[in-house]
């Protein structure tokens, strides 16, 4: 579990974070979100124990990182960039940090290079490693002792869309798992769908929003779209343009802004039109962290 | 769980790997300035004494320069993200880039102790040995020092400054009896290696003690 208790911190004269409170329970998966310079990475060095806080608490597992380094045990650090030892091999770089972590095992070892897909690169140097491969073996190493804690600083930049979604996958059974608390930073909030449970915005090192995910979708003031199937589409169009509305078609879908689904369901069928399906358009998480961002 | 004194042989491995054929530097470094004293009139204790000092700094310089690459990558804040304190793995990363150092200034030793005798100045080996222990703890001391002032410092001035220190240490013992027409002896040199060693312990103290809790965030934010 990690608590962070209204933490204040000041870097070179600077107030990074004013007042940030946060809450991972076990078993859960955390989305910590904000512009670049919100103040993200300087709260994962706190949860480190790398920064001292000016003031306000944080506690991992229950203690004080800062006062209790071996803690870091059991935590996985994932940074923003790979920082590997680009003259070492993969497996190299890995046995160096599980052996300094405490945590070294052979087998755990070769499983983690099994399921990252690393196997054919474990006698590379990494220098000579695709920017995605070499992320993959960042991603192998914070996992090495399997923490309780994982701080997963952009985790997925630099991934292919296919892998994106295989460690999107592997977090969740992951955290499930191991009833891991998992808190990571990323700007694309198509990684927190699924697999997130809670999400904090911070701007400005102060929080805009924290809550459940779902919360977070309603979080912002929905934008009154409708989504419309209907099998005549150039008479819906002509009807629909009639009426003062500005319809686009997307994905087969015609698409209105500022309508109510009621209201467009009754008048195309007003007009004899067959109407497959009516619905209020979601706004997506981007949409939704833009809103909040905005406000 | 954490750092312990078994890990020593693999940080050796490791520190070693990160220099690769570079560790081909250490012994040649020794072997020349050994070559440069003897070219010089003094007697052979003197030799070892003026060479022994300042092969202590050089090579304390050389070994500080797999932190400085560290800490360029930035891979210093994975480092520091593990489960000890920071006092801890700087002290393992000493003494292992020491016992590193300290095998190639044996074997530099022997190469110039060879290279002396050829150039006309035979020394015998119990003083390179002598020489070899003269330049223990300066240089346990001063890679300490190096190690954590590399971590926390960034500054072009402090470049110059190692660069500075680098070349006189390296010309030193070639240039000083030669101009000065002194050396340091093996009792001089003994003594003026055990006080710089306090003293670099002494400042290595004092900078830890004055950042207390606060030497992880300095290293991390500078």
């Amino acid at each position: 579990m990690i608590i962070l208790e209204n933490v204040r911190k000041s870097i070179a004269g600077k107030e990074v974070l004013r007042g940030i409170s946060l809450t991972v329970k076990s078993g859960e998966i955390h989305a910590y979100l904000g512009h670049n310079g919100a103040g993200k990475t300087t709260t994962f060095r706190l949860i480190l124990g790398l920064l001292v806080p000016d003031s306000g608490r944080v506690e991992v597992l229950g203690v004080d990182p800062l006062k209790n380094p071996e803690i870091r045990g059991r935590i996985g650090y994932l940074p923003e960039y790979d920082l590997l030892y680009p003259n070492l091999s993969v497996r190299d770089n890995l046995r160096r940090y599980a052996l300094l972590k405490g945590v070294y095992d052979e087998r755990g070892l070769r499983e983690l290079l099994e399921f990252f897909e690393l196997e054919e690169y474990t006698d590379k140097k990494v220098s000579s490693l695709s920017s995605g491969t070499q992320r993959r073996v960042a991603m192998a190493r914070a996992f090495l002792g399997s923490p309780e804690v994982l701080i997963l600083d952009e985790p997925t930049r630099g991934l292919d869309p296919e892998w994106r979604l295989k460690f999107k996958r592997f977090l969740g059974e992951y955290a499930r798992k191991n009833d891991a608390s998992i808190v990571f930073s990323t700007h694309i909030l198509s990684d927190v769908d699924e697999v997130c449970n809670t999400v904090t915005v911070i701007r400005g090192g102060q929080v805009l929003f924290s809550g459940s995910l779902e919360e977070f979708r309603r979080s912002a003031p929905a934008e009154e779209a409708v989504l419309v199937k209907v099998t005549d589409v150039e008479r819906a169009i002509a009807v629909l343009r009639k009426k003062g509305y500005s319809p686009e078609i997307v994905r087969g879908y015609i698409v209105l802004k500022n309508a109510k689904p009621s209201e467009i369901n009754s008048l195309l069928v007003g007009a004899g039109l067959r109407v497959e399906e009516v619905k209020r358009k979601e706004p997506s998480l981007e949409e939704v962290y833009a809103m909040l961002y905005e406000e | 769980m954490g750092l312990t004194w078994t890990q020593l042989p693999e940080e050796i491995k490791y520190t070693a790997k990160q220099f690769g054929f570079y560790l081909i530097g250490i012994p040649s470094v020794v072997a020349v300035v050994y070559m440069f004293a003897s070219w010089t009139p003094l007697p052979s204790d003197a030799i070892v004494g003026t060479s022994s000092f300042s092969i202590a700094v050089l090579i304390s310089l050389f070994l500080g320069g797999s932190v400085a690459k560290e800490k360029l990558l930035g891979i210093h804040e994975v480092l520091l993200s593990l489960p000890f304190d920071p006092v801890k793995f700087i002290s393992m990363r000493a003494l292992a880039s020491f016992i590193i150092g300290i095998a190639g200034i044996a074997v530099g030793s022997v190469v110039g102790w060879f290279i002396a005798l050829h150039v006309g100045t035979p020394i015998s080996l119990t003083t390179v040995s002598i020489g070899i222990l003269i330049s223990v703890p300066a240089l346990f001391s001063f890679t300490f020092l190096i190690i954590l002032i590399t971590l926390l410092f960034q500054s072009k001035y402090l470049d110059v400054a190692k660069l500075i220190i680098f070349f006189t240490a390296y010309f030193g013992p070639a240039c000083i009896p030669k101009y000065f027409g002194v050396g340091l002896s093996l009792e001089i040199a003994l003594v003026l290696s055990l006080l710089m060693s306090m003293g670099a312990l002494a400042v290595s103290y004092l900078i830890i003690h004055s950042l207390g809790e606060r030497l992880a965030e300095k290293m991390v934010l500078v």
